[in-house]
């Protein structure tokens, strides 16, 4: 029974074998994640959600305070 | 046999003109009211996380020693996210679902105006938002010991209805803007919450955000609506209010006009790029 023997030359052609999977894996990770969105749209949504819910705090306690943080 | 055989089914007359939309209306409202009663744990959850969302914020005021009328302004304001959730879920992404789920074909295909279909689904919105809303205001104002002071309560009555017409008809025009934007509709939907929130003034009253942003913030319906219903509902809220109440009012109905027409004008395009094209989405999806 003949062992396959992996030449050194082999080996690039594996790890860009896996750098192409790892990279259409995380372009489809964020296609499914962003639901095939516009990129920008997405990006504005991911980070406005969050800062509005921070900021809605900011403008209650400036209400209160009359500004004074 | 002298009579005459009668058919087994009798013949049905068939509806048209405002008949046929009043009773598309009807159809449509009536799986949303029915549909509410058939989950009766939704409702539950429903009030009790409004609840929840509603508690931080009056522990926030508590804790900063606002005063007390803040947390009724903040159990309205809690009370009236429920609307505006249903009409971004439930209007505004309704018919871009429908198409996912093949019945916008349907709805087009029926022989019965799509303004119907529309105005069914904001009126049955409206019903059963309705008692989740008054849900979350009674537990609230008890859990909160709210404290109300109505002098004019037809002008009350007059601001929420124009306030509920406005914000449906927001959702009616946005119902075909979502359809055309495609899969950006969802993300939509979500962005406009939080960043809706703070520049509605739901927690706080708008006049805070500066005139100008106040002014933009118009042009959702709950800014103004809230606005009004805060400054008859509470003694300080006079003081605290962005314009009069009567301005407020004319904006309203304003908007409750302008949101009807543009939703007419929307839906006739939509239907438009259908015929023409052969599509009910922008062109790049």
């Amino acid at each position: 029974m003949r062992i396959p023997v992996y030449h050194s030359a082999s080996l690039p052609k594996t790890w860009s074998a896996a750098w192409r999977s790892f990279r259409i894996a995380t372009w489809l990770g964020w296609q499914i994640e962003s639901n095939w969105t516009d990129p920008f749209l997405f990006a504005i949504y991911s980070m406005l959600k969050p800062l509005a819910s921070a900021a809605i705090l900011v403008v209650m306690y400036g209400v209160i305070t009359n500004g004074q943080f | 046999m002298g009579s005459e055989a009668r058919p087994f089914f009798a013949p049905v007359p068939k509806a048209s003109g405002w008949r046929l939309f009043l009773k598309t209306v009807v159809a449509r409202a009536y799986p949303r009211v029915v549909g509410q009663q058939r989950e009766r744990s939704w409702i539950f959850f429903d009030v009790f996380l409004s609840i929840l969302a509603v508690s931080a914020y009056v522990f926030v005021y508590r804790a900063i020693g606002a005063p007390e009328e803040y947390v009724g302004f903040v159990v309205v304001g809690g009370a009236m996210t429920a609307f505006w959730l249903n009409v971004l879920w439930s209007m505004s992404s309704q018919l871009y679902w429908e198409k996912e789920s093949g019945n916008l074909a349907l709805y087009i295909m029926a022989p019965n105006s799509m303004m119907a279909i529309l105005l069914g689904m904001a009126l049955g919105g409206i019903i059963a938002t309705a008692l989740r809303a008054a849900a979350i205001l009674l537990v609230g104002s008890l859990i909160f010991h709210v404290q109300y002071a109505v002098e004019n309560l037809p002008a009350l009555v007059v601001v929420f209805i124009l306030t509920l017409a406005a914000l449906y008809g927001l959702g009616m025009m946005s119902a075909s803007l979502f359809l055309l934007w495609g899969r950006e509709a969802w993300h939509l939907a979500n962005l406009a919450q939080e960043p809706i929130y703070l520049l509605s003034g739901f927690y706080f009253p708008v006049k805070n955000l500066g005139f100008w942003v106040a002014v933009g913030a118009s042009i959702i319906p709950l800014t103004l609506g809230l606005d009004a219903m805060r400054q008859l509902l509470f003694p300080s809220g006079a003081a605290l209010g962005f314009l009069t109440v009567p301005v407020e009012v004319v904006v309203l109905a304003v908007l409750c006009v302008l949101f009807l027409v543009a939703a007419r004008w929307l839906l006739g395009y939509m239907e438009r790029i259908a015929i023409r094209k052969g599509r009910l989405l922008e062109s790049r999806r």
